[in-house]
């Protein structure tokens, strides 16, 4: 908790003042001939508490005062960021992706585990994924035809629902696994990105820039659809200095589903994983291989990738605070109102 | 008070206290002040049933037969107002404050006075001698009294009622008869009082008010001191807190009752929300009694 403009507290000066004046300021009184056995009537309960109204007095003001002090408590820590990675995430949304995987003790779809471990990736567990503010993160899925769910971003906010989007494709006609098409678009995107940036920057000097390009490409099968040939995409992506990362998943026995309204029907052993394929996109373009069979092994994968994109961090500061100055408020309008109902009511003064 | 006001009270308290001169006290007075200066009036011979005391020895032995001194009692009386007109005077829950009660008490007796060709003097005092006339007779120096009690505005708010006394102690050696009007809110004047009282025929008019004896429950109220304004918190409400308040007022007034006995001072006691004409009229009838 820190106070964003302490010099607030300057006005608790002023509460001297406040209890000097209640006991200088001549209120209304009754003249009466002689005090002589008023005061020695005694006191009575309500009037020990006579001092009251002056304390909520008082109070209100502490509370006020600091509510003017304006505290603040750091939510978001922010880099300042001027440099980072590049990442475009490509997912294989096609109806293999639907099969059954483990994660933790539980059997989840390979989507769902991937979506999951993604979402950790960017934004850290805590144990072996620290997440990558400092990046620019995209999103691509495909499946028949590659589609972007999320262009290249540093709000990592909207992460979570752009990926709460992407669903394992459901018909015939857009199920496939367009490789090459995806690799395409995915460079395309990053390419852009780059350029834009570069434009911006030579206005402004301090604008972020990229340091490198890179793709995690995700697939559980065979190239099968599209324009595009994976290999010629690849040799395009090194062409633009894009790294591509290579994760397979799932084993060669993996089955695809399909939903239809009366459950899930079994469509037989889909095309097996392309290593071959895969080993080769990466290899041209200067990533890795790696294969991720269960959420652990796909964990293990990205810290990998987390590892050799590494990114220093330069320097953090606060930049997002939450303001605390509402409950001090409401506390010195409680006092206030208080204090009020009371002057009014029980320790209402004739005349 | 504008002068056309104060002539419109003076002529009200005039026919006021005329009035009850005439009606309810007539007579009243005139029995109850004889003076008690003697006047040598003659000597004339002894009739058995005359008091042996009286017996002049000295025309007796120059005549040989028994002759008595009679005295004429001295009619002629001065009466002296030593009124108290400091701020806690200024006090009244009813129509009335207790200085005005006091003056119109003063016209009631000054008026009386006249009908016995009495001299009237006046002192008003706070904790310094605010005013002094001297004694005087006649109607228009009677009604000049009265203005001047009610056109007076104090330059002092306390009391002192030793200045008073000790002042009418000074300019008169003459026995007179002295209406003490006070509400006797003050200290250490029982001495000046015993002094004054062998020497004058000193008779305490004590004013005061009910809300002196009794509190209204009116909730918290601050009260200010009118003499000495300081100020002080009560709660009417708290049944203890009035309790107490009346027992202290009754316990007051008790003891001034007492101090004037001790004293044998006659005493007076007016209130605010009485007739004080009655409360005279009581008077003169309990001294009528004694004397």
């Amino acid at each position: 908790m820190h106070f964003e403009s302490p010099w607030a507290f300057l006005l608790l000066l002023a509460i001297p003042a406040v209890v000097y004046f209640h006991y200088r300021i001549r209120r209304p009184a009754l003249r009466v001939s002689s005090l002589m056995h008023a005061v020695q009537a005694g006191v009575s309960l309500r009037q020990r508490f006579m001092a009251a109204p002056l304390m909520l007095r008082v109070l209100a003001l502490i509370f006020l005062t600091i509510a003017l002090a304006r505290p603040q408590q750091g939510r978001e820590r922010v880099h300042d960021v001027s440099k980072g990675v590049a990442i475009e995430m490509v997912v294989d949304r096609s109806g293999s992706m639907g099969a059954e995987m483990d994660f933790g003790r539980q059997e989840m779809n390979r989507l769902e585990v991937v979506k999951r471990v993604f979402d950790e990736f960017v934004t850290g567990n805590g144990k072996s994924l620290r997440g990558r503010p400092d990046d620019l993160i995209g999103l691509v899925a495909f499946a028949r035809y590659p589609e972007t769910l999320c262009p290249l971003t540093l709000g990592h906010g909207a992460l979570p629902q752009f990926l709460k989007n992407v669903e394992v494709a459901q018909r015939k006609e857009e199920d496939g696994t367009a490789i090459g098409d995806a690799i395409g678009l995915a460079a395309a995107r990053l390419k852009t990105a780059e350029e834009e940036l570069a434009r911006q920057s030579k206005d402004k000097p301090k604008e972020y820039q990229i340091k490198s390009k890179i793709m995690i490409l995700l697939t559980d099968g065979q190239h099968n659809a599209g324009k595009r040939d994976p290999m010629e995409a690849a040799a395009l992506a090194a062409e633009w200095g894009i790294k591509i990362y290579t994760i397979g998943v799932g084993g060669d026995e993996s089955e695809s589903f399909m939903q239809t309204p009366l459950g899930r029907i079994p469509m037989g052993i889909a095309a097996p994983l392309d290593e071959r394929t895969l080993k080769a996109i990466a290899s041209k373009t200067g990533g890795v291989y790696r294969r991720a069979d269960d959420a652990a092994s796909l964990r293990d994968v990205y810290a990998e990738i987390d590892q050799l994109e590494k990114t220093e961090i330069e320097a953090v500061r606060y930049l997002d605070y939450r303001e605390w100055f509402a409950p001090f408020a409401l506390a010195a309008l409680l006092c206030l109102a208080v204090e009020i109902v009371l002057q009014s009511t029980v320790l209402r003064r004739f005349p | 008070m504008i002068p056309k006001e104060l002539a419109k009270k003076v002529r009200y308290i005039e026919i006021y206290t005329n009035k009850a001169v005439n009606d309810v006290l007539a007579g009243e007075y005139q029995s109850v002040f004889k003076g008690r200066g003697m006047e040598f009036d003659e000597v004339r011979e002894y009739q058995p049933g005359d008091e042996v005391r009286t017996i002049d020895w000295n025309v007796t032995a120059r005549m040989g037969r028994p002759f008595v001194k009679r005295y004429r009692e001295e009619r002629e009386l001065t009466i002296m107002f030593l009124v108290d007109l400091s701020a806690s005077g200024a006090f009244g829950s009813l129509k009335m404050t207790k200085n005005e009660v006091a003056t119109e008490l003063c016209a009631l007796l000054a008026f009386s006075a006249i009908k016995n060709n009495d001299k009237t003097g006046l002192i008003i005092f706070t904790d310094t001698l605010e005013m002094y006339i001297p004694p005087k007779k006649g109607a228009s120096h009677v009604l000049r009294v009265i203005r001047d009690l009610l056109a007076f505005t104090p330059r002092q708010t306390q009391t002192n009622i030793n200045e008073g006394l000790d002042y009418l102690g000074r300019v008169t050696n003459k026995r007179s008869v002295v209406f003490l009007v006070s509400d006797f809110i003050g200290e250490g004047y029982e001495k000046s009082m015993r002094m004054l009282s062998k020497r004058h025929d000193l008779i305490a008019v004590s004013v005061s008010d009910p809300r002196e004896y009794r509190l209204p429950n009116a909730g918290l109220m601050e009260w200010e001191d009118a003499e000495t304004g300081q100020r002080v918190l009560i709660d009417t409400s708290s049944p203890a807190v009035r309790k107490r308040y009346e027992q202290l007022g009754h316990e007051r007034a008790q003891k001034l009752k007492d101090l004037f006995a001790s004293m044998g001072v006659d005493h007076i006691d007016i209130r605010t929300d009485r007739d004080h004409v009655k409360d005279v009229l009581l008077f003169f009838r309990r001294r009528e009694r004694r004397l």
